[in-house]
């Protein structure tokens, strides 16, 4: 026999003349088996549990049980034990149906004899086991299917109408198991997908969908491929698929196709020039750009080439030398002459994940233009330097002489002793002669001034304190302001202190009051105000006065120039308020004025922050 | 009062109004004259030459800077090089009708140059400079 462990057998048989045949027969067959012998369900029962039979042998004519219902009770109790049906000859039928609800075989009883016993005790216990292996590997495949990661969808073939979904599918398009079996596959995907996955999917045993876009229950619509397998659940013809969401890869395959079509745009359009990328033999594996050095050239004519073959033999060594410096790490802007042009280049290396350096980047751009230009620039620069040094020179020069002359005449003056001269005439000449002098070197000296207000852009700014420095001005013209009984009033508050250089202060100051005193109105007693404001731009400061004022409308443009002349007054060179506003601007501030014919002006400093 | 000064100066108006200035303001006794550097320079060569006192030096020099044939600058760097040191005593005065800043910073690197005047010489010029650190010792 087959079998090398003794078999137990449990035969279910109430009537005694049956069992005994039965017996024998097993007997015949299976020398060592152990049978033992129930005559009703109820003993039947008790004894399965002790013994625990490797077959059982059911008789469905019993005096507890009769007909199929034996068998469903026996099975119940006994699930994984093969169950043979002994019948009579008239209830096959019953016998049959067993058979339905898992029976492994019948046997009639008047056909009965060894070797048909036999073969379906054998067949019987080995059937059982192999359905009992299938059994367990179906648990298996539905455990895999259920807790797959990945959503898995089976439907049928025909109606796409889903019948399983496991969990990762419920937590992924956020439809409940439920939802699921009243939808079909159709509902999760785009019009266009429908059509296209129909097409596709038609006779086919195993597929693979790329490309398809599926509506997850929030509404987003995710990007999937999808491969299916053609499996039969139950009698139908099913479709088993096993969905991958690339809606993050197909994101991050975008992103890199953006980032290297714009880097392609970058490149292709580099402006008067070329970016190209070059291995640690300096060969060029990228390149790309508008202007290549050599005339008439395109990128395919670089293209795995020798950077530095593509330049004059006398600075193909300084160009090799500079890009090995870019292996060695550090950045090198450098410029290479070719034939007429200019070319300036920047290399950079490019570090690997693991910071070694295979590649580096060039950028060459074509800077002959800008040499022209910036040489242009440079030369005019000397020439205008030099003609304005010129100039000073000469000015210098030509102050010098006229003063010296100047001086002379007013060292004569000082020493002439006019008292001794009697005659009227001759006495009046020298005194014209005195004044003329006088005047003169009032106005050569504010000039001078003026030139050297121009050339002292350097001039020492301090931090200066305007109530001193004003009241200082008023008392260096205190007796003419005594003889006026010129009325100032100040009013400086916390706004007092400005960076300025004094002397251009003083200066400003004297001006404003001279000017003051001279134009004053003589219809009315002169007043003087002064005063500070804190403002945006800094401090800034008013003067203001009563007299004759000017008129803005025709004057406002000339105000500040030289030689300006607004009233008809002996004392008046045009010069005072160009010194003044030549002094703020020199030191960065504003000047602005306001006024009004017979009612008085305002001059409004700006001293910036 | 100062024994001995001298003016180099080309322009002979300027060097006489000097001395009349001099004179009135009780400056000096002596007033000597000079056309350009390159006098004033021969004046100190053949000072030398004939071995003279150094006292009978001139303890002022009033100098012009422009002037043809050798102008003060010049003077200057020569007789810093040849007499300075010999005549530690004998002061320079700037006395100048020019007007270009590089000048008067110029001439503060000499440390003979005790001050710049510009032109004219007046007498409260001059009594301004009897003032000085450097003179005053003449004037008590």
């Amino acid at each position: 026999m087959l079998t090398t462990a003794p078999l137990t057998i449990l035969v279910i048989e109430d009537n005694p003349g049956d069992f005994i045949l039965v017996r024998e027969y097993i007997e015949e067959g299976f020398q060592q088996a152990k049978i033992s012998h129930a005559k009703s369900l109820k003993e039947a029962v008790y004894l399965f549990e002790e013994i625990h039979p490797d077959v059982i042998l059911l008789d469905l004519t019993l005096p507890d049980g009769i007909g199929i219902g034996s068998y469903h009770l026996i099975h119940t109790q006994a699930p994984h034990t093969p169950i043979i049906i002994l019948t009579g000859l008239g209830d096959t039928q019953t016998a049959l149906e067993s058979l339905k609800f898992g029976a492994q075989d019948y046997i009639v009883k008047d056909d009965c004899n060894t070797t048909v016993l036999s073969k379906s005790i054998y067949y019987g216990i080995e059937r059982s086991k192999t359905l009992a292996q299938i059994k367990a590997s179906e648990e298996q495949y539905k455990y895999l299917f259920y807790n797959n990661p990945l959503p898995m969808l089976a439907f049928e073939k025909e109606s796409k109408k889903f019948i399983m979904i496991n969990g990762s599918a419920i937590n992924h398009y956020g439809y409940s198991e439920e939802s699921f079996l009243d939808m079909n596959l159709h509902d999760l995907e785009v019009e266009k997908d429908v059509k296209a996955f129909a097409a596709q999917s038609n006779g086919k045993v195993g597929s693979y969908s790329t490309d398809l876009k599926h509506h997850k229950k929030d509404g987003t619509l995710i990007d999937v491929e999808m491969s299916t397998h053609d499996i039969v659940i139950e009698g139908r013809h099913c479709c088993l698929g096993v969905v991958h969401d690339v809606t993050e890869r197909n994101k991050a395959k975008e992103k890199l196709r953006e980032s290297e079509q714009m880097f392609r745009t970058i490149s292709e359009n580099f402006p008067n020039g070329a970016v190209a990328i070059l291995d640690t033999a300096l060969n060029i594996s990228y390149i790309a750009g508008k202007d290549f050095h050599i005339p008439n050239s395109d990128a395919s004519y670089f293209i795995n080439t020798h950077f530095t073959d593509h330049f004059h033999p006398e600075e193909k060594e300084k160009v090799r030398q500079s890009l090995l410096e870019v292996f060695e790490g550090h950045n090198k802007v450098f410029e290479i002459r070719y034939n007429d042009s200019i070319y300036m280049i920047s290399a950079v290396p490019l570090f690997d994940t693991d910071q070694s350096i295979n590649k580096i980047l060039i950028a060459s751009q074509n800077i002959t233009e800008q040499k022209k230009n910036e040489k242009e620039k440079e030369l005019l620069i000397e020439e205008l330097t030099q003609i304005n040094n010129d100039l000073r020179q000469f000015s210098y020069i030509t102050s010098h002489n006229l003063r010296a002359p100047l001086s002379n005449l007013l060292g004569i003056i000082k020493l002439l002793d006019t008292s001794t001269v009697t005659d009227p005439m001759n006495s009046l000449l020298l005194k014209n002669f005195e004044e003329c002098t006088l005047q003169l070197n009032d106005t050569v000296n504010d000039l001078i001034n003026v030139l050297i207000i121009k050339n002292n852009v350097n001039a020492k700014k301090e931090k200066l304190d305007i109530r001193n420095i004003f009241e200082r001005v008023v008392h260096s013209i205190q007796t003419t302001v005594d003889k006026l009984e010129l009325k100032i009033t100040s009013e400086f508050d916390d706004a007092y202190e400005v960076e300025f250089n004094k002397t251009y202060l003083e200066s400003i100051l004297l001006n404003l009051l001279t000017n003051a005193i001279k134009y004053s109105s003589p219809s009315r007693k002169p007043e003087v105000h002064i005063y500070t404001r804190h403002t945006n731009e800094g401090i800034k400061l008013y003067f203001s006065d009563n007299g004759l004022g000017i008129d803005l409308d025709r004057y406002k443009d000339r105000i500040f120039g030289l030689y300006q002349r607004f009233h008809d007054h002996a004392d008046s060179k045009g010069l005072g308020l160009y010194i003044v506003n030549s002094q703020i601007r020199v030191m960065g501030g504003e000047i602005d004025v306001e006024s009004e014919v017979d009612k008085g002006t305002t001059f409004i400093i700006t001293f910036k922050k | 009062m100062i024994s001995k000064v001298l003016c180099i100066d080309d322009d002979q108006i300027a060097l006489v109004l000097c001395d009349l200035v001099i004179k009135k303001a009780k400056f000096a006794k002596e007033v000597l004259t000079a056309m350009n550097g390159k006098e004033g320079l021969a004046f100190f060569s053949s000072y030398f030459k004939n071995n003279k006192e150094s006292t009978e030096a001139p303890q002022i020099i009033f100098l012009d800077l422009n002037m043809p044939v050798m102008n003060g600058w010049d003077f200057l760097e020569d007789y810093v090089m040849k007499y300075a040191d010999r005549l530690p005593t004998t002061k320079v005065v700037i006395i100048s009708s020019t007007v270009n800043p590089e000048d008067f910073s110029r001439a503060n690197r000499y440390d003979m140059v005790i001050d710049f005047i510009n032109k004219p010489l007046t007498t409260d010029g001059l009594e301004e400079l009897m003032k000085h650190d450097e003179l005053a010792q003449y004037f008590e």
